[in-house]
Parts: structure tokens; C-alpha cells; sequence
């Protein structure tokens, strides 16, 4: 994600809980990536990589299980290395509210 | 539209193409050399065709290097991030029209992207335009006012906006281009469009950052296409040709209620000229009812030096509203329209007085020219 790093970041938290993306963030698919910006922001967020491959899997709440199952079939790599890759990923998209906690 | 350098094709129109059935377009089957490259990079970014153009990559139909893919890409990120901030101006201006009451329906790009394209990404803009009635026109005014808009142009007179003007345009404080519009273009062809038209239909609803908002129903926005592909640059642009064929090849279109509005508004010629000119610029091979009548249809001689005005580099402001004067219906309107071109207030001849001359000759010479009839 290209901008600037979260001014804090909860400590990673994200399972078991489910994700959604978060109320009021304008987005569109841009290059090779998504571009996002939320109501209340200024900046334009850049998503590439797992980010932008977790917002666009995001049409509905999903639960971080669910996620790193589909990531892992899409990409053909085992479970422990996406989640470990996506554990911060969703934790700084939750910083920058692009995603918010749903209960599980 | 530029002119291709010599020995150079223009593969732009082929960008504006990229997905529609129908079209004879094709690419070389081979990645561009450089200099191809950068002129069709920048027409690209001049016809804001980033997304038609990535997608031709993506799916193999223009071969690409890596450097080209990444440049296309780099370009589609600049023209979404735009598109970005102005849909939260969309909103902002939204948010402050309903807080007074004023009903609105948003109108070409954001609408367009959203309800006609497949993915909105493929359909850039450069700006935020809103409709509202003519009755509420001085409201919508006030309200964008308020939440700190700046207005470019006044209105001759007071009460101009509401009663004959396309609309008015305004800058939002972070720079970006707002126009609320009454009417879809201005001129004679503007005053035909029958407003209450445009809201008798349902809006059709789309959804932006979790906002509901209103557009025009699909024939209305047909319609509108037709008007800013026909007559909104003296040279069409891609982007609004793309939009006719888009909404033309849908199969979703209630043709009945497309051949009222064409009737009603004396829109034979603005909707004839837009279709043309999209069936060739595009290359469609596909026949539909209305392309085939657009291909049939003369536009009386009347109608043809009204549509070259719209097309004639050298015309300005006053000519067109000038032209207008025979689609006012009551000779009182006539009367007041003139006399707020031709005499208007102080602040709306700040930086025009040159095109307010204009328009009193002109008005002196048709004034003369129906003395010798």
C-alpha cells in the first residue's frame, strides 16, 4: 500500500474475527492494483499485492480463515505463508479504515 | 481530436472500441515501437482512455511490453485517483443540495461509469455534473455557495439561470470542477429538450461509497450522450462516443420511449450526427434501429447551419445564444433573453465585454436580415 504508515497500529487482531470493508470508501480497480479513499480522507490509497487481492475479495464480510483459503488457492501457496503475509496487510487496512471488524 | 503525425496511425479510436461487439477495429499484432507507443500514450491520457487502453493489454488484443504495460498502468492509477476525489466532491455537493430540498440527478461521468459501463473503472472523468430543475436552479446556486464553492461565470441577469441557461459551473475549494446543469448543452438544440422530461422518468439509482444517488433513466442518458458526443466539442471526443455505443449495444433501451424523446425534442439531428459519427469514429459493424435510421436521416437546412454552429471553431457564446432565440417559445422570453445578452449586469461582463459586443452586433445584423425579409 503506498501512503503514508498508519499512525498506529492496533496489535494484530484480526482473527478470528470477521473483516468487511469498511462504510463509505470510495474504489475503484486501477493498473495493477485498487485505488481507495475513505469519506473522511484525504489521500488516495494505492492497494497492490495481498491488499488489493483482500478489498477485492471483500464484496462481503468474510472471516480472515475464509481469506487466507481462497488466497492460498488463488495464488497456489501454502496457508502459513498468506497468512502470515496477510495478517499485516488487514491489520494496516483496518489502521487506515479501509476494512472494519465485523463480529465472527 | 489531434491530428496523427504522418505515417503514424491514430489507434486511439481502436482504444475507444476495445470490448464492444461489433467493432472492425484491430490492433498490430505486434507490441508498438517506441514512438507509436508515446503518441498513443498520450492520446490516452488526453481522451482520459487509460482503462479501454489497459484492458486491450490485459487481454492480449494490443501486444505490449512490460515498460508499456507499466506505463498504461501508471496512467489508469493517475485517472482513478482523479475520479476518486471527485466522487467525494460528487458527495460533499450532494449532501449540500439535499439539505435544502433540492432534488438532483447526477449526470455523465460518474453515472455513466457506474450504470453503463461493466466495470466503472473503464470510464474516466474530469469532472462532477449535477442536474436540477430550473425551479430550484437558484437554490442549488445558493446552497453550493454556502458550502464554499466559488461560481466562475455570473448570470447576465438575475433569474437568467433559471429560465434559459445550460447551467452554471463552479470550483469546489479543493480545485475540482462542479457544473450543475438545467439543460444538457446550450443553443437552440439546448432549449428544445423538454426539462420536465427528464424527471418524469424513475431515476435509476447507483451507489458510491455507500451513498444511493439518483441518475437520469437509461433512454434520458442515451439522449444526453447524444448531445455532448454531437455537440459538446467542435471536434467529438472519444469518451461520449464510447458512452452512445455503450448505451446504444446494451439491448436494454425502451425504444419507444428513445423515438418520444427524439420526437418531442426535436432531436432528430443532435441524436442522427452523435450516432454517425460514433458508427464510423468506433468502426461498428453492427446494425441497430436507430443506427439505421441515424444513416438514413437528412437533417433539414435549417437544422444543418444550426448543428455547424455548434461545430464552428470561430463561435462563441454569443452566436450560439443568439441562436437559440427561435427555440423560445413566447416573443416576451425572446425579449427577455436578448436584453439580458445583450445588457447585462456589471459583474458578468467582468472579462467578456468583447463577447457581449459580439452579441449585440450579432443581434443588430439578425435584426436587419429579417427587416430586408
Amino acid at each position: 500500500m503506498t501512503a503514508e504508515p498508519a499512525a498506529s497500529r492496533p496489535a494484530s487482531s484480526v482473527a478470528p474475527a470477521d473483516v468487511a470493508r469498511a462504510e463509505g470508501v470510495l474504489w475503484r480497480r486501477a493498473g495493477v492494483g485498487v485505488v481507495a479513499l475513505p469519506r473522511a480522507g484525504d489521500d488516495v490509497l494505492f492497494l497492490q499485492g495481498s491488499a488489493a487481492a483482500v478489498w477485492l475479495l471483500l464484496d462481503r464480510p468474510r472471516s480472515f480463515s475464509a481469506l487466507v483459503l481462497d488466497l492460498a488457492e488463488e495464488f497456489q501457496v501454502d496457508r502459513e505463508t498468506v497468512a502470515a503475509d496477510l495478517v499485516p496487510a488487514v491489520d494496516d487496512m483496518l489502521a487506515r479504515q479501509l476494512l472494519r471488524r465485523t463480529p465472527a | 481530436m489531434m491530428d496523427a503525425p504522418e505515417g503514424l496511425p491514430d489507434l486511439a479510436p481502436a482504444v475507444a472500441a476495445v470490448g464492444l461487439p461489433g467493432s472492425l477495429h484491430a490492433f498490430p499484432d505486434h507490441p508498438l515501437d517506441p514512438q507509436a507507443w508515446a503518441r498513443l500514450l498520450a492520446r490516452a491520457r488526453e481522451q482520459r482512455l487509460a482503462g479501454l487502453l489497459l484492458s486491450a493489454l490485459d487481454d492480449g488484443s494490443l501486444p505490449s511490453t512490460e515498460d508499456q504495460r507499466e506505463a498504461a498502468a501508471t496512467l489508469h492509477v493517475e485517472q482513478m485517483r482523479t475520479v476518486l476525489h471527485l466522487e467525494a466532491e460528487l458527495l460533499d455537493a450532494i449532501d449540500a443540495l439535499r439539505q435544502v430540498g433540492v432534488d438532483v440527478r447526477v449526470i455523465k461521468g460518474s453515472a455513466v461509469a457506474h450504470l453503463d459501463y461493466p466495470d466503472p473503472a473503464l470510464r474516466a472523468f474530469v469532472d462532477v455534473d449535477l442536474l436540477v430543475r430550473g425551479s430550484q436552479f437558484d437554490l442549488a446556486v445558493a446552497a453550493l455557495l454556502r458550502a464554499g464553492h466559488t461560481r466562475r461565470f455570473p448570470q447576465p441577469r438575475p433569474g437568467f439561470d433559471a429560465r434559459f441557461s445550460k447551467g452554471a459551473s463552479f470550483k469546489t475549494p479543493r480545485g475540482a470542477e462542479i457544473d450543475l446543469h438545467r439543460t444538457f448543452v446550450m443553443g437552440p438544440f439546448g432549449l428544445d429538450v423538454v426539462l420536465d422530461d427528464l424527471w418524469k422518468d424513475s431515476p435509476e439509482i447507483f451507489t458510491v461509497a455507500d451513498v444511493e444517488l439518483p441518475a437520469l433513466s437509461r433512454e434520458c442518458r442515451l439522449m444526453h450522450a447524444c448531445y455532448h458526443a454531437a455537440l459538446g466539442d467542435v471536434v467529438a471526443r472519444l469518451v461520449p462516443q464510447r458512452d452512445v455505443a455503450q448505451l446504444l449495444l446494451s439491448g436494454r433501451l425502451d425504444r419507444d420511449r428513445v423515438r418520444f424523446l427524439l420526437e418531442r425534442w426535436r432531436a432528430q439531428p443532435v441524436v442522427a450526427l452523435a450516432v454517425r459519427t460514433t458508427w464510423a469514429t468506433l468502426a461498428l459493424a453492427d446494425i441497430v434501429a436507430l443506427s439505421a435510421w441515424a444513416h438514413r436521416y437528412i437533417p433539414s437546412p435549417k437544422a444543418a447551419q444550426e448543428l455547424a454552429l455548434y461545430h464552428d471553431p470561430q463561435a462563441r457564446y454569443a452566436e450560439k445564444s443568439l441562436a437559440a432565440v427561435r427555440a423560445i417559445p413566447s416573443w416576451r422570453d425572446r425579449v427577455a433573453f436578448v436584453r439580458a445578452l445583450a445588457f447585462p449586469d456589471a459583474d458578468y461582463l467582468q472579462g467578456r465585454p468583447r463577447g457581449v459586443a459580439r452579441l449585440r452586433r450579432a443581434a443588430l445584423a439578425r435584426s436587419r436580415s429579417r427587416n430586408v425579409q
